[in-house]
């Protein structure tokens, strides 16, 4: 099984240093995929990510061929996952808010990552599980992802399953 | 008597880690940093215990297995070690010492007798 990693534009890293935590590829936000601010722009001809709070411009995005959406604070709406399943968008997870979150907060956006994928798994919604990494101390190698996968709710499987997939779903390199 | 099953991590910092000077004093900020993020009760149950230093930025951890995914979890979580900030990385993990040093990070000197 094969993993993968989107990370920040500003994340400087090497090949040979995610070979060693463990990742086939890993994808620079911006670079390899582009992540749209959902209520500034429009959607985007290439593969693209929709990021933003407001669940009517998440939803138009979606209709438009988002790939993925990342919300404010794993905040998912009813109609917003009505219209990411229909679509087939991938619900994504960001890491690095969780673990660059102060420690009194951090258990909050804790909360609200496993409430978001135990909805989205409910409404039959491709989930991944990316580090999305500012700079490269906040980089996770695949095992820490896995874990962090199993904490938030997911099984052992599933957890490989939403780092696995983020070529397929997001990226579509190595197809 | 019954031995206790351990599970042995390798693990590599973010930043060189200055331990020449004093690593009894690093080893006792990535406990606190440890036990700040596992907790008492989590502390206690994975046990976790600095084994050995592979070069200037990796090193091998050990643990209790029931304690395993919480110890990896925590050094995904800490940021900072003794005012410092760090991350860290789980590389690998082994039942045995020897095969982590074999897969141990090229410049770390662990394959140096």
């Amino acid at each position: 099984m094969d993993f993968y990693d989107i990370v920040g534009s500003e994340c400087e890293f090497d090949e040979k240093f995610a070979a060693r935590l463990g990742y086939r590829q890993v994808f620079v936000a911006g670079k390899d995929i582009v992540v749209a601010d959902a209520d500034r722009e429009g959607p985007s001809h290439a593969a693209y990510i929709a990021k933003g709070g407001n669940v009517s411009r998440l939803v138009y995005h979606v209709k438009n061929g988002a790939r993925g959406v990342i919300t404010e604070d794993f905040n998912l709406e009813a109609k917003l996952l009505e219209a990411m399943a229909a679509c087939g968008c991938v619900a994504v997870i960001c890491t690095d808010r969780i673990i660059g979150a102060a420690a009194e907060s951090r258990s909050r956006m804790l909360y609200k990552a496993s409430r978001m994928f135990s909805n989205a798994r409910k409404c039959d919604v491709n989930i991944a599980l990316v580090s999305m990494a500012r700079s490269r101390a906040y980089m996770e190698s695949y095992m820490q992802l896995v874990e962090l996968g199993k904490l938030i709710g997911a099984d052992d499987r599933y957890a490989r399953h939403m780092i696995s997939g983020v070529n397929g779903f997001l990226v579509g390199v190595h197809d | 008597m019954i031995r206790e099953k351990r599970r042995y991590i390798l693990i590599e910092a973010s930043e060189p880690l200055d331990m020449d000077s004093g690593r009894h004093e690093f080893e006792r900020d990535l406990h606190s940093a440890l036990m700040a993020e596992l907790g008492g009760i989590h502390y206690f149950a994975a046990n976790p215990k600095f084994v050995l230093k592979l070069g200037s930025t990796a090193f091998i951890m050990k643990c209790s297995l029931i304690g395993f995914s919480d110890t990896v979890r925590a050094f995904a979580m800490i940021r900072s070690v003794g005012g410092r900030e760090l991350g860290f990385y789980t590389l690998k993990s082994s039942g045995t010492i020897r095969a982590l040093k074999a897969s141990a990070p090229i410049g770390t000197g662990s394959n140096k007798s």
